[in-house]
């Protein structure tokens, strides 16, 4: 249950990135902004599948760090 | 739909643990489609000046298309909501997930092309193509899904069954917004203004029922699903 809550916190940075990526396309440096959001997203997605990240991921210092990188990545989505 | 997304995360605890994965969904779909009508604001404040605005694919301009890229990102999460609370066995899940997601995907990929052109018969070969994988989506959700309904507990399948036709009611608004373009032969330079304003208005009602309507649709199936499982009132 809890990975899969991960998957999708991973997801909704992933999806945000993109989106961000899509609409700013032209502006300077736009890229790089949006894969700031993507590639944390992608990172997290990918220690899911991992056997010894996923043991990280279920401990309270693992799900802290999940929560704050993806409430600053989500916030930057926002105001970049 | 931001507040939607708050609303079905902090009702998690109201509902039974197996069902929860359901509520994450909705949560991250209407989080997705938040942002991006966040965006969205900003592309058409950005490319409208003097009660006018420029549409397009470049720079300044504001591309409807876009909205593809949302929902090519929610839509199939909306169906797998579906799946999640009903907490099918495995199998079923699996089977039924491995062919309303590609479909889905499929419907949306196939739109795109006629949303861009400018064709009135482009326009309408696409509409046709991408209401095949609709159509298939509708025959698993009524004839597949229907077989699972049994199981339920009284009063969820009642309520699956309207969520159905909710489907079927707001997805029936985004091929109406779509086909607006084309209802008016020779349209002036006013009139196109009216029905592009018209299309962003239909397909704006259209996501806020598809996806918050029928999140917090899937929300009540999950209470009704965890009372009838025994969960207190209490939560």
């Amino acid at each position: 249950m809890h990975m899969n809550n991960l998957r999708m916190w991973a997801y909704a940075m992933i999806a945000t990135g993109l989106i961000n990526w899509d609409y700013q396309r032209a502006n300077h440096n736009a890229f790089a902004k949006s894969m700031a959001i993507v590639i944390p997203g992608l990172i997290l997605f990918a220690l899911t599948y991992v056997p010894t990240a996923k043991s990280f991921l279920i401990t309270k210092a693992g799900r802290a760090i999940t929560l704050i990188v993806g409430v600053f990545a989500l916030a930057y989505a926002f105001i970049n | 739909m931001l507040a939607c997304t708050v609303y079905t995360l902090v009702g998690q605890s109201r509902v039974l643990p197996k069902y929860r994965s359901a509520l994450v969904m909705s949560s991250m779909v209407t989080f997705i489609a938040g942002y991006h009508y966040f965006r969205i604001f900003n592309s058409f404040n950005d490319s409208s000046a003097k009660n006018a605005i420029a549409v397009g694919t470049s720079q300044g301009t504001f591309n409807e298309a876009y909205r593809y890229v949302d929902w090519i990102l929610t839509v199939p999460l909306l169906l797998v909501e579906v799946v999640a609370v009903l907490a099918l066995a495995k199998e079923a899940s699996k089977s039924m997930m491995s062919r309303l997601v590609p479909a889905s995907a499929a419907m949306i990929i196939l739109g795109y092309p006629g949303e861009i052109s400018s064709n009135n018969g482009t326009k309408v070969i696409f509409g046709i193509l991408s209401t095949i994988p609709f159509l298939y989506i509708l025959y698993v959700l009524f004839v597949e899904l229907g077989k699972s309904l049994d199981r339920q507990p009284e009063g969820v399948a009642a309520t699956i069954g309207r969520l159905r036709l909710l489907l079927i009611a707001t997805w029936g608004v985004y091929p109406i917004s779509y086909l607006i373009p084309i209802l008016v032969k020779n349209p002036s330079a006013s009139q196109m203004a009216s029905l592009f304003t018209d299309r962003q208005i239909g397909y704006t009602i259209a996501d806020v029922l598809a996806k918050c309507v029928f999140g917090l649709t899937i929300f009540k199936i999950a209470r009704m699903k965890s009372a009838a499982e025994g969960m207190s009132d209490a939560h």
